[in-house]
């Protein structure tokens, strides 16, 4: 029955019509490869460098009337390896020996910051329907049909014929070029290739130019596709095309492109014969209706978590990167006792100075920010205990978020429930998933774990939350949550939510404290720093993991189930979709992911950042008046990405966080001046230095850099 | 072990008492109207000036209004914020030169706020906890913020596109009331019945709510209407992808197998255009096309010919029309600002249109509540003949299936045909409105009208 006369035609014509699209993820795929081969970086920022030069070749080809070729010169030759070299010079260069992990947080910094910071730069704003010229003139208006079924615009033969081109060419120069053999061997470690008289800088930023001039050709090539140039299509196409570089285990060009035609193809089979086939067989339909967008996702899932070849696909990593120091123990064991104390004095009277301002002065505003700035913080303690404590990146928070969210509006708006005890139910059903989801992944660890993650988040986002039981909202009343009450406490007021969230917040705040000092976070910190040790003495890390996951999903699902009763409504797309919730990573691991302070400092960055900076309070609060704040306020919101994806990439360098890392160099002088003066005593050892993490590739490593000063700082912990 | 089972008790603890307490009932309840059903309230004398106090964004010099939209990360590419805000300004100067303003005060838009896609809600209760102004206008991607605005009784004026966050909300006012996303209309039938075709697709987009329901409701109607049509739905897909990351191509294909010459869809303008592009690679340039979101000139006239011989419905009267003095009005005062006539523009003037109303009817002695009820008195709002008659007693709440009535007196639509690049009444120009009595859904021959005289 389903084999009907013209199937075969049928499928010829399905190969042809996914190939347009199957060309444009094997492009991007390639790309990814190349730079994955050329530099060793995970590149999710792949997607911004190819969306910075499409927009440049579209503004100067619409707004400034430049040819084509000017255009193509301009955008392609020269801005994008620029971008190349200085990505490879101020950031990269400084990462070669870092982790696969610590790069691909910064790639994701990069994701968030450089579309943004283009913008701004050349005043780029999207235009609906202009959709973007290609390369060749007439690109999507001249169509060629060479098998009389299914035809081809130019611009999408230009597509397929870059895309072979490309993987022969590049094949080419790895295979067959000493260049292309240096390339390898700095990727491979760049140390090593020194010692034979390699520039391995010279190297690397040739690399860079290379990747990022593919980048900009295949976000020119691409950008027709799209009727409004908008950066976040192109990070949707990375997302897709990384399952496409994952059958080639991100190494292979022939595979890369071989995997983006593949699904492609796939894509287009699946969208011609499933609704034929659920006619007939009903068991379908259900699939048809609720898979169909999300086939992409689920592939990259299914190839990270069900190909046991791709754990063993090489990672970049240095052989010679053990000589590098470990990171510095945390803060509050590396500072005097004297110092300690004033931190907490300080800490205590100033928090206690802001919450009465706002609960006796506040506005509703101000109450609403501060509110927000709480609840966010709870959410961020779920990325302090998963990857500040248990060093794994999950890409998923705002799903574990979601639920929480969505199940509060279930129950209790659909069926009467007690709002905190279904935020509580929320929060368990998000453990749950948490847990499930990390079984399959839960021997994966790095960056594959993290895409598998990613992988989750746009499928839950595809799929999952137009489910009637989950996201289904009714159609007169959409998600609407409603506040508590309890006992004599109506939480309709905006000032008792605050100290409810509050109240909550500590909580929570409270049990992780206890986690990672108890056995679960000495547990953790032990796999971090070896994983085969910790498996020497009897730790499981796979287990480990697991449970790691399921506590950090109970902590998001909380959170997500409070911010959802805070603004009286789930906002899924507000609140919890997956490219806001990878901004949640940025913003916490560039302030500080290690600790309850850095959540809720990269609480209070979120919700109060924008207020107080953005919009000018602070600077007419220092002026004595709304009114005298200068006109250039407010500063364009796009600066917070600016400066926040900005400070991510500094990640690699400093992984407890740039918040962490200057308190640590504040406090070693505030520790040398209280030894000066004699109101403190010098710890054995002497103080801390400032930059315990100096790599050795530092141009200016820190006077006084000594490594038994380092290794005092774990001893000073343990008493 | 002993810290694991203390955080475990303390952690269920706190479940359960959680789990006792009861939820507050206020986040769902909306402000009582004291409207006065099936009367139309008397306009006091819009020159008398009274002293008020304590009423917020009212001076005695001027009457301070909000304005707040999205500019910055819309992922649609098109001008909200400063095109809706250009027409509420525009009106308000109009108010100001020919009556100078009203009640002794000007009009005034005191700030126009940014949401940035994400912030609507912060934006919102900024402009509640401000207490500058006496009213806002909203044109958002993202309306998160209905809920305080309508919870602090602020008249709330808003760009038409949330029928789920404005139900049941009795201090906003949309451009367009509420619809039923699900109930059959006899609009589309109407389309396709002037086309003589006989072939029907219904798409929408998977990842909406509202998208899947508006294509099954489109696809019901087609088969409700059938027999007056002749036509019959030969292919139905309410599963697309949002952006059509894949391309269109086997579903194009699908259709063209069905024979399908006619296409219903619930997909926002880039969307079509995407459509667009596929019909005519696979040779379907015949094909006609109902668009829901694409009433826009410089949108249609880039895409080169493409949407050519398709149906667009504007949400109000459209500017092809003869024009009334309201329209005439409209593009008098947006050129003396200096500003082009778009689509929002159009929105931000009725919405402009329906606050100042409010505010005459309220009289010169005027509160939030006042206006509020003012507005919520009338039965048949036109707005100088912009929209079909408004009956705000009712039309906060969608109708249903079985109660047509509750979706106002008449069932009207004005929809544009494009030709040539350039858009055209298919009702008569001083008549663009084809309406039926809301009476039932039956099929009746609809009646061109104009709602300038009321």
């Amino acid at each position: 029955m389903i084999l009907s006369s013209g199937v075969p035609q049928d499928i010829f014509r399905a190969i042809l019509q996914g190939t347009p699209p199957g060309a444009v993820y094997a492009l991007i795929a390639l790309g990814f490869v190349l730079t994955y081969k050329t530099s060793g970086v995970f590149n999710l920022a792949f997607g911004a460098q190819a969306y910075v030069s499409a927009a440049m070749f579209f503004k100067a080809r619409t707004e400034w009337d430049w040819p084509i070729v000017p255009a193509l010169i301009l955008s392609v030759f020269i801005l994008a390896p620029l971008v190349g070299l200085i990505l490879e010079r101020f950031i990269f260069r400084h990462l070669r020996t870092a982790s696969s992990v610590s790069k691909l947080v910064v790639s994701i910094g990069l994701t968030v910051a450089m579309p943004a910071l283009f913008d701004l730069i050349a005043s780029f704003t999207a235009v609906a329907g202009r959709t973007p010229s290609g390369i060749i003139s007439g690109g999507n208006s001249v169509f060629y049909d060479p098998f009389g079924v299914y035809p081809f615009s130019r611009d999408e033969l230009a597509q397929l014929v870059v895309a072979v081109v490309a993987m022969l060419g590049l094949g080419a120069l790895f295979r067959f070029t000493a260049m292309g053999l240096k390339v390898r061997a700095v990727v491979e470690s760049p140390r090593m290739a020194e010692l034979n008289r390699i520039d391995a800088n010279r190297v690397s930023a040739f690399s860079w130019a290379l990747s990022s001039f593919f980048a900009g050709m295949a976000g020119v090539l691409i950008a027709p596709r799209f009727n409004t140039l908008v950066a976040p299509d192109f990070f949707g196409l990375v997302v897709v095309a990384v399952a496409a570089a994952a059958v080639g285990k991100l190494i292979s060009l022939p595979r890369a492109l071989i995997g983006g035609l593949g699904l492609g193809i796939f894509i287009a089979l699946f969208n011609t014969f499933l609704p034929t086939w659920s006619k007939t067989l009903t068991w379908l339909a259900p699939i048809q209706d609720n898979i169909t967008p999300a086939v992409p996702f689920l592939l990259l899932f299914g190839i990270f978590v069900f190909w046991p070849a791709i754990r063993k696909a090489p990672t970049a990593s240095d052989p010679m990167a053990g000589v590098d120091p470990p990171p510095p123990a945390d803060l509050a064991f590396a500072r005097s006792r004297f110092l300690a104390i004033g931190t907490w004095v300080f800490g205590v009277v100033f928090l206690t100075t802001c919450f009465a301002v706002v609960f006796l002065r506040g506005d509703q505003f101000w109450v609403f920010v501060v509110t927000q700035a709480v609840v966010m913080s709870m959410i961020f303690l779920s990325v302090t205990v998963i990857t500040g404590f248990a060093g794994q990146i999950s890409l998923c928070q705002g799903a574990f978020a979601a639920i929480g969210g969505f199940t509060v509006f279930q129950l209790a708006s659909r069926y009467g429930f007690s709002v905190l005890g279904a935020a509580f139910i929320g929060a368990a059903l998000a453990a749950v998933v948490g847990a499930i989801l990390a079984l399959p992944v839960r021997r994966l660890g790095g960056v594959w774990l993290a895409i598998a993650t990613l992988a989750f988040a746009f499928f839950f986002d595809a799929v999952v939350v137009k489910f009637s039981w989950v996201g289904g909202g009714s159609l007169l009343q959409g998600t609407r949550v409603p506040r508590p009450s309890l006992g004599p406490f109506d939480f309709a007021n905006d000032k008792t939510f605050l100290a409810l969230s509050l109240v909550m917040f500590i909580i929570v705040a409270v049990i992780v404290i206890q986690l990672r000092q108890g056995t679960f976070g000495r547990t953790l910190r032990a796999i971090q720093g070896s994983e085969v040790a910790a498996q020497s003495i009897g730790i499981a890390p796979a287990r480990v993991r697991v449970v790691a996951f399921a506590v950090s999903a109970f902590i998001a699902g909380l959170g997500g189930a409070m911010l959802s009763i805070s603004q009286k409504n789930v906002n899924y797309a507000n609140n919890f979709s997956p490219t806001a919730a990878l901004f949640w990573l940025v913003l916490v691991v560039s302030l500080s992911a290690r600790t309850v302070g850095g959540a809720a400092q990269a609480g209070g960055a979120f919700a109060l950042f924008d207020a107080i900076i953005l919009r000018g309070a602070f600077l007419g609060w220092i002026l004595g008046g709304a009114d005298r704040i200068p006109g250039l306020f407010p500063i364009s919101p796009k600066w917070r990405f600016v400066l926040f994806g900005l400070t991510a990439v500094q990640y690699a360098k400093h992984p407890e966080g740039m918040l962490e890392y200057g308190t640590r160099k504040s406090n070693a002088k505030v520790d040398a001046w209280l030894v000066r003066r004699g109101w403190a005593t010098p710890r054995s050892g002497g103080p801390v230095p400032p930059d315990a993490t100096a790599s050795i590739d530092d141009p200016d490593p820190p006077i006084g850099l000594d490594p038994s000063a380092r290794a005092d700082a774990p001893i000073e912990a343990q008493r | 072990m002993r810290m694991r089972t203390r955080l475990l008790f303390a952690l269920l603890a706190v479940a359960f008492v959680a789990a006792a307490c009861s939820n507050s009932g206020s986040s769902t309840s909306t402000p009582s109207s004291n409207a006065n059903p099936g009367t139309t309230a008397v306009a006091g004398d819009r020159n008398e000036k009274v002293s008020i106090s304590g009423v917020p964004g009212v001076t005695d010099s001027a009457i301070n209004y909000a304005v707040v939209g999205t500019k910055t990360n819309n992922p649609l590419g098109t001008c909200i914020l400063d095109c809706y805000a250009d027409g509420v300004k525009a009106y308000f100067d109009y108010q100001n030169s020919e009556f100078n303003g009203i009640y002794g005060r000007q009009l005034e838009v005191n700030q126009v706020l940014d949401d940035e896609l994400g912030q609507n809600q912060a934006r919102s209760i900024e402009v509640i906890s401000g207490g500058k102004d006496f009213g806002v206008f909203v044109a958002t991607l993202v309306a998160a913020g209905f809920v305080d605005l309508n919870d602090a009784g602020v008249p709330t004026y808003n760009w038409g596109i949330h029928a789920t966050e404005v139900a049941g909300r009795l201090n906003i006012f949309p451009s367009t009331p509420a619809p039923c996303a699900n109930c059959t209309t006899r609009t589309g039938s109407y389309l396709l019945k002037q086309t003589g075709l006989k072939k029907v697709a219904s798409l929408g987009y998977g990842v909406s709510e509202n998208s899947k329901v508006c294509a099954a409701g489109r696809r019901d109607s087609f088969e409700k209407y059938a027999g007056v049509t002749g036509a019959e739905v030969a292919y139905f897909n309410d599963d697309l992808a949002f952006g059509l990351p894949n391309g269109i191509g086997p579903e194009v294909t699908a259709m063209k197998n069905a024979g399908v010459q006619f296409i219903s869809t619930c997909m926002d303008l880039n969307g079509m255009k995407t459509l667009a592009q596929e019909l005519q690679r696979q040779g379907m340039t015949d094909v006609v096309l109902d668009h829901p979101n694409t009433y826009n000139q410089a949108f249609v006239a880039e895409a080169g010919g493409i949407f050519d011989g398709d149906f667009v419905t504007p949400g109000f009267r459209p500017f092809e029309a003869t024009p009334n003095e309201s329209q005439a009005k409209f593009v008098e005062y947006m050129k003396k600002g200096g500003n082009e006539v778009s689509e929002l523009a159009m929105t931000g003037w009725i919405n402009a249109t329906v606050a100042v109303n409010g505010l005459l009817l309220a009289g010169p002695s005027f509160t939030r509540q006042s206006v509020i009820d003012a507005t919520n008195s009338q039965v048949e709002d036109t707005v100088g003949g912009l929209l079909p008659p408004i009956d705000w007693t009712r039309q906060h709440t969608p109708p249903t299936q079985d109660n047509p009535a509750g979706g106002g007196k008449f069932d009207c639509f004005a929809p544009v045909k494009v030709e040539n690049g350039k858009f055209a009444t298919v009702a008569p120009a001083d008549k663009p409105f084809i309406c039926w009595p809301n009476t039932t859904r039956d099929w009746s021959e609809p009646q061109p009208m104009s709602f300038d005289a009321n």
